[in-house]
């Protein structure tokens, strides 16, 4: 027995040990070659010791930083979904810094990594009160963390939108760069990893025990809340500091508990540590590569990593089994009506909001209705609006039955991410931009988003975490590809941030012929669908039994869906919340049978979003709001509310 | 949430009718009231003489340009991007003034005035050309030609007396940057840029021969600098910015410390202007480049 044990334990060390030192000894390589290649000259000893080796010091030690953190963050929420970046603490920092650059430039003087270091620690404390009252349980951390994301994000999108000619200073930070040109940077670095390594050994036991389950590790003495807010707290601080020295880089805290865990690493222990480890390489191994082809490319590293940890976690991820489904299955009906009565009193809401959409506006001297003068350019902005609210929500209605998972919807699926990157692949290689090209990019961006997930969800048979997981990864692709287009200083960039932010200013007469025509057809097949959708959700063997195809209605569906996102997402961008606010909400007044269910998340995401834009066009006037930030502003607070609550309130 | 006061149909077309009236804040009688979606344009118009009765992101001229001083009269558009058009509609201006760039996202602007598209943006890598050029066509436009060409000739008098007063001193190269707050980066402007062409008018070599982006400037580490040893560093500040802060920042930077200008002293603070602008921000530059180098 004693036998069996060591050898166990000895696996577990050869496996990420192997893993770690290659990675570790790349490292050192590739930066003896960058410390060879320093031209001789004036600066070559200077350069040598302030430029290159404290860059590469600061590559291992914020890496292990943020594989601990990582291990850590895993550990307590005791979910893979859980990164650094996932509870808002990069966005935090990165709202810190375009404030502090508007509005309070005398913050300078005290330094970019001190202000980044506040907003990270702000949004922490944002995420740390929203989720406190529910004892820190892994679900309401990580739906606090996915909403605080989500808002700060949405802020500094919309900052970003309004000011980009200012903002460019911070694009250098934002894309993550290791440069250095003292040791500050790696003290501070040291002295967080130094203190973070000894706090986490004595957490290690308790740790290990939440394994157990709550009861179970109730029963053997761990005060759960205690443990986790103080392992959460530990690594915010951690990779706060990361923040400040290099940026947001995301998918090293994410990547390094997956590989430790797949080379071996059982124990809560021997991940943490060898979560570190192997973190610390990968990064160094990363910049240092990075720095080589400088002269070439001078591209940010936090981007480049994010761009190949995205694909790179989704192939680790095929291959671990499904945590417990922590999210909610669904949510249940809220009142007793008629499904009469609930559909008329939708029309009228519907109707209004259309009506103020179009009627209501604002001058410099007041409020006041026309419907005369300003038609021409209120109509297309509403026409586009409601059309991609009617897409949405039919998209989101088909993943949700499809997968049976409550958060399936085109945008945490990351189906619309995978529409906006084609659309910005497009847009940058092609020459010409007619509206049949761009919309060529986005259905095939959409489409094959949802083929990787659903070959990556079979196997798990859907399960949310996997799923969702996906869709994080797609749009931190996205964000990467953002970042690099933004650093560069492409002339573009304006352009692409304002589509990215989903505003419907540029929308014209034909694009809202355009975008009804696809909206109209998506009605008309909703009764053609409301018997595949009703049969499918009861499984493949009673599907069959009623003689429907399920793998040839299953294509279908999904090809209806990502055709759907691809065309919502050319009007309003990636970023709305109608995809999964709408289904839920027709579920909650009582729409359960498919066509109703359809019929109704459509009326309330036109609703939604003709709304959205129109508050987007008043609240800062005359400055405009674009429809897709102010959509997920409103669908981001119905996320954390209801699918917060049902559950654990 | 909403004033209720003005949703009367009548107390409506009463307000319409009575605007003209109330709307003649800018320029003298006679003039055209215009509108320009962009900051270039707006600065152009400024140096003519007549406010704009609307301008694009005004905030941001404010922050960016500033030279000329953005009076309290023009009513702001919002963002470069997406100009508010209901309120351009509103306004009813006689001539609006826009970017060519702008032309893709904006040709709407033409339902509501005439729409001159002028390139703002020197497609082939001469802004201070294209600044005199806009000058005169803005003014030709306004029926303001003989205002054009006296701030043309000026602005050529000045960079000539600005070649002659530098032809005496030393022949230094000089570069011209902006730090960012990290202490670890600065913006610096090379080929394509303003400052490069305004070296040219008033006589000064360029230090920087890197790359640069489509707007003729770089953001690079300070160690780049280095490329040019003997050259005069001449650092400027956004207009609101305490330029010593990133100085200060810098000077615990071993790399930055030891470039030899720094040894030297050969560090001038710089009066603010925007390297992305118009011939006032040229001649602004030229002045400021002359006083820095003749103190030094």
């Amino acid at each position: 027995m004693a036998g069996r044990r060591e050898v166990g334990i000895r696996a577990e060390v050869a496996g990420p040990a192997m893993l770690a030192a290659a990675l570790v000894a790349s490292a050192v390589a590739l930066f003896i070659l960058n410390l060879s290649l320093v031209p001789a000259g004036l600066l070559a000893e200077t350069v040598k010791v302030y430029g290159i080796a404290p860059r590469f010091a600061v590559g291992l030690l914020c890496g292990g930083t943020l594989g601990l953190a990582g291990a850590l963050f895993q550990q307590v929420l005791r979910n893979p979904l859980a990164e650094p970046g996932t509870l808002g603490v990069f966005a935090g920092a990165q709202l810190a810094l375009t404030a502090a650059a508007l509005w309070l430039p005398a913050l300078a003087q005290f330094g970019s990594a001190a202000v980044a270091f506040c907003g990270s620690i702000l949004a922490a404390a944002l995420v740390f009160g929203m989720s406190a009252r529910r004892g820190f349980t892994p679900i309401a951390v990580i739906l606090a963390g996915m909403i605080a994301s989500i808002y700060l994000s949405a802020a500094n999108a919309m900052l970003s939108l309004f000011n980009h000619q200012v903002l460019e200073d911070l694009y250098i930070w934002q894309a993550g760069s290791l440069v250095q040109n003292d040791w500050r940077g790696a003290a501070m670095a040291s002295a967080s990893l130094v203190l973070a390594g000894l706090v986490s050994g004595f957490l290690v036991r308790p740790l290990g025990l939440l394994e157990l389950g709550d009861e179970g590790a109730r029963g053997l003495g761990v005060r759960l809340a205690a443990i986790r807010s103080t392992s959460l707290g530990l690594a915010i601080a951690m990779t706060a500091t990361v923040a400040s020295v290099a940026g947001p880089i995301g998918f090293i805290g994410l990547l390094s508990p997956m590989l430790a865990r797949a080379a071996g690493a059982r124990r809560a222990g021997a991940r943490i540590f060898w979560s570190a480890a192997i973190g610390s390489g990968l990064l160094a191994c990363a910049d240092q590569s990075l720095a080589l082809i400088r002269p070439i490319a001078d591209v940010p590293t936090g981007a480049v990593v994010a761009a190949i940890g995205a694909p790179a976690s989704l192939l680790l991820l095929r291959r671990m089994r499904p945590v417990e489904a922590a999210f909610v299955a669904g949510v249940p009906r809220q009142f007793e009506a008629s499904p009469r009565t609930v559909i008329a009193a939708l029309l009228v809401a519907l109707t209004v909001t259309v009506f103020v959409g179009l009627s209501l506006g604002r001058t410099p001297d007041g409020w006041f209705w026309s419907l005369g003068e300003y038609l021409p350019w209120r109509g297309a902005r509403v026409a586009v609006s409601a059309a991609a609210g009617i897409l949405l929500a039919y998209a989101g209605v088909l993943l949700q039955r499809l997968t049976g998972n409550a958060m399936a919807s085109p945008e945490l699926l990351g189906v619309s991410s995978g529409a906006a990157l084609g659309l910005v692949g497009v847009a940058l290689l092609a020459t010409e931009l007619d509206r049949l090209t761009v919309a060529a990019g986005a259905i095939a961006g959409a489409g094959t988003a949802i083929c990787a997930l659903f070959t990556l969800g079979r196997r798990s048979a859907y399960a949310p975490e996997h799923m969702v997981l996906a869709g994080v990864m797609l749009t931190a692709l996205l964000g990467a590809v953002s970042s690099v287009i933004l650093a560069s200083g492409d002339p573009r960039a304006g352009m692409l941030l304002q589509w990215l932010a989903g505003s419907t200013y540029r929308a014209t007469f034909d694009d809202a012929v355009w975008a009804s025509t696809m909206a109209g057809i998506a009605l008309v097949t909703v009764p053609l669908l409301a018997r595949p959708l009703t049969i499918l959700p009861l499984g493949a063997g009673f599907t069959q039994s009623l003689g429907m195809s399920v793998p040839i209605a299953r294509v279908l569906l999904l090809a209806l869906a990502s055709l759907a996102t691809a065309i919502a997402t050319l009007v309003v961008g990636p970023l709305s919340f109608v995809g999964i606010l709408a289904p839920h909400a027709a579920r909650m007044i009582g729409l359960t049978t498919a066509r109703l269910h359809l019929i109704g998340a459509m009326m309330i995401g036109v609703a939604l979003m003709v709304f959205a834009d129109w508050i987007g066009r008043m609240a800062a006037y005359p400055w405009q709001i674009p429809a897709g930030l102010m959509g997920s502003l409103l669908g981001g607070v119905f996320v954390t509310l209801v699918l917060g609550r049902r559950r654990f309130g | 949430m909403i004033g209720a006061r003005r949703w009367s149909r009548r107390s409506v077309l009463l307000g319409l009718a009575a605007l003209p009236t109330g709307r003649s804040a800018a320029g003298a009688p006679g003039s055209p009231r215009i509108a320009t979606t962009e900051l270039v344009l707006t600065q152009t118009a400024l140096a003519l003489g007549l406010p704009p009765v609307a301008a694009g992101n005004v905030p941001l001229y404010r922050r960016l340009v500033d030279e000329p001083l953005m009076p309290s009269g023009p009513a702001d558009l919002g963002p470069l991007n997406e100009p508010n058009l209901e309120l351009l509609q509103y306004l009813k201006p006689d001539l609006i003034f826009a970017a060519s760039w702008q032309r893709v996202s904006q040709g709407a602007l033409e339902r509501i005035a005439p729409v001159r598209w002028l390139d703002t943006f020197a497609l082939d890598g001469k802004p201070l050309a294209n600044a005199f050029r806009l000058t005169e066509r803005i003014g030709a436009e306004i029926g303001r030609d003989e205002q054009a060409a006296t701030i043309v000739s000026n602005a050529k008098a000045a960079f000539q007396q600005a070649r002659r007063h530098l032809a005496d001193g030393p022949r230094k190269a000089v570069y011209i940057v902006r730090f960012l707050d990290d202490g670890r980066h600065l913006a610096v402007f090379g080929r394509g840029s303003l400052v490069e062409e305004t070296f040219a008018e008033i006589g000064v070599e360029n230090a920087w021969r890197g790359t640069s982006n489509a707007f003729g400037g770089a953001f690079v580490g300070v160690e780049r600098l280095a490329e040019r040893p003997d050259a005069v560093v001449l650092s400027f500040a956004r207009t609101g910015v305490d330029p010593k802060a990133a100085l200060e920042s810098l000077s615990r930077n071993p790399l930055w410390r030891a470039l030899p200008f720094v040894q030297d002293g050969r560090v001038i603070p710089l009066a603010p202007f925007f390297p992305a602008g118009g011939l006032p921000s040229a001649v602004r530059l030229g002045r400021a480049v002359v006083g820095a180098l003749l103190q030094d």
